[in-house]
């Protein structure tokens, strides 16, 4: 693949040294060199977007830092290299806070710096051509989120959810752990046409309030190699989304710089007096709703109400029993077809299992159940014993969760003893404290059963 | 200066080529300046010159220009006599840099048409 060209624009009213710096920069290939006299000439320009702005400090319309202000008010992606005469440091930091890429001063080492720089840029461009590239392969792959079920709190969900990709403003999921809050919001994500843009998912657990600062907002500070910029994942995610897990874990500071951003749009990281942008979409994840909080005071409505314009609440699985045969075939179908050939299906038993199973975990741990089974099935159906529900013993599983009468229970214990002890009726009679003839007259019950 | 650019020559020598015609320019303009006595056309020059002259690594005169600028600096906008003396003292450093940029364009000529 051939090597895009990029732009650099020289602005300079020096024409020798105009001059000096295109013939240092065309010795790049595939660069090419546009020269300015004024500022002016170079902002009307700047929409094409050159990827570098050599700016000369002192021009005849306009200083160097009102000319920087000017270009960067209209690309503020611009890489803008001032070059000045002077050796004044104050100058050159003022310059780099506004953001200017770089500051070199006119001396003979001006050449190898500008070197330095342009080879670091097409660099650059090139793993940012890469990038793109990779970025539109991996979109190519994205598979669409699938939202399954018929229940009717879960449909009424699906559709806010809809409604919710076409606002402009921030989007509180709530719902108990595990029932899909995330997938919803990558949902709205989807069906809001971003799917190419990032989705990032910010979790304030574990992390102190100037951490969470710098991971949200950024930072700016001086190193041994200049100023760093550090951006945040408001900045990160561009037009995408950001996803905050457990709002109501975050501290009040940076609630309370969530909901500045939310009015204004844009806000300035710490340590620095730039100004950004914030362009993507925020949503909000939560194990309960804004009335527990207003209850509880744990937030105050202003904040809540100015982050969130929408709250859409996430039922818990065990609130939607009918979707579960729905969800499990879907798990199935998903967990199968990556580990074999023909896909399974479940056994009645082991779906009546499912669906007479609580489901704390929710959606989580039925696709944990189920990815599970998929492994343990030894032929192309799920049967009941596959289905290993973790942190439950069986006796309990059984007596605690099916609905049945007293007489198939009493069945069951009995016959759970009986292959528990080899057969044994005098051992199972003691254990169960029961007659010899019970047993017999179970075992007789159950091969005529057969038999007919 | 020439050493730093090795491999380049060509381009060298078209920059030394013009700066020589901008540098004559300058110096009679210097002159010029200096009998007029307009601080404000003299700081312009040497702004532009001193960017040239560090660029092509002539250190010494640099130097001696950077200590008018900061004279001025100083006294902008308003020329102080000590200005004129010292751009009048730096006239003859200014005809040696000549002689010098000669002699380099002439060795890179030669270089070249080897």
């Amino acid at each position: 693949m051939l090597d895009e060209v990029i732009q650099i624009y020289i602005v300079e009213d020096d024409p020798w040294y105009g001059e000096f710096l295109e013939a240092s920069i065309q010795l790049f290939p595939n660069v090419a060199v546009h020269r300015f006299s004024t500022a002016k000439e170079c902002i009307e320009t700047v929409g094409l977007k050159p990827a570098l702005i050599t700016l000369d400090c002192r021009l005849p319309d306009m200083g160097g830092k009102d000319a920087l202000r000017s270009i960067l008010k209209k690309d503020k992606k611009s890489k803008v290299v001032v070059v000045s005469a002077q050796e004044d440091i104050e100058t050159a930091v003022d310059l780099l806070k506004q953001g200017a890429y770089d500051y070199l001063v006119k001396n003979d080492q001006t050449r190898d710096r500008l070197w330095n720089i342009v080879k670091n840029l097409l660099k650059e461009a090139k793993l940012e051509r890469e990038n793109l590239r990779l970025k539109k392969q991996l979109f190519k792959s994205i598979q669409p989120v699938q939202l399954i079920g018929k229940d009717a709190k879960f449909v009424r969900a699906k559709s806010m959810a809809e409604k919710a990709s076409k606002l402009d403003a921030g989007i509180l999921i709530f719902g108990p752990s595990g029932s899909g809050k995330k997938t919803l919001a990558k949902y709205i994500h989807q069906h809001a046409g971003l799917a190419s843009q990032p989705f990032e998912v910010f979790s304030p657990i574990g992390l102190s309030e100037e951490q969470c600062n710098t991971v949200l907002f950024g930072q700016e500070f001086i190193s041994s190699t200049g100023i760093q910029r550090e951006t945040g994942l408001l900045v990160q995610i561009g037009k995408g989304t950001l996803v905050i897990e457990h709002f109501e874990r975050l501290p009040v500071h940076i609630l309370e710089q969530l909901v500045q951003v939310q009015r204004s749009k844009q806000f300035y990281a710490k340590g620095s007096n730039y100004r950004f942008e914030v362009l993507g979409q925020l949503v909000f994840l939560s194990q309960t709703g804004s009335e527990h909080w207003f209850n509880s005071n744990l937030l105050g409505a202003e904040i809540v109400f100015t982050l969130t314009a929408m709250q859409i609440e996430m039922p818990a699985l065990n609130q939607r029993k009918e979707d579960i045969e729905l969800l499990s075939n879907w798990f199935l179908g998903q967990s199968a077809a990556n580990r074999q050939p023909d896909v399974p299906r479940f056994s009645k038993k082991a779906m009546e299992k499912l669906q007479n199973h609580s489901f704390h975990g929710n959606l989580r741990e039925l696709k944990a159940i189920v990815e599970l089974a998929v492994v343990l099935a030894k032929h192309s159906v799920v049967d009941v014993e596959d289905i290993v529900i973790q942190g439950q013993s069986k006796q309990n599983h059984l007596l605690l969760t099916e609905e049945k009468t007293m007489e198939t229970y009493q069945n069951e214990i009995i016959f759970h003893y009986m292959e528990k002890y080899k057969q044994k009726v005098l051992v199972v009679a003691d254990k169960l404290q029961i007659s010899k003839s019970s047993i017999y007259n179970l075992l007789k019950r159950e091969t005529k059963g057969k038999d007919e | 200066m020439f050493r730093s650019f090795a491999g380049d020559a060509p381009t060298i020598l078209r920059l030394l080529v013009k700066f020589r015609v901008e540098f004559d320019a300058n110096l009679r303009d210097w002159e010029a300046e200096i009998k007029q006595g307009d601080g404000e056309r003299l700081f312009q020059i040497q702004h532009r010159w001193l960017s040239g002259f560090r660029t092509l690594g002539y250190e010494e005169i640099s130097q001696k220009i950077g200590q008018i600028q900061k004279i001025l600096h100083e006294n902008f906008p308003n020329s102080s006599p000590t200005v004129f003396q010292e751009a009048e003292k730096l006239r003859g450093d200014l005809q040696a840099v000549r002689g010098d940029l000669e002699a380099e364009i002439e060795q890179i000529e030669a270089f070249l048409k080897k």
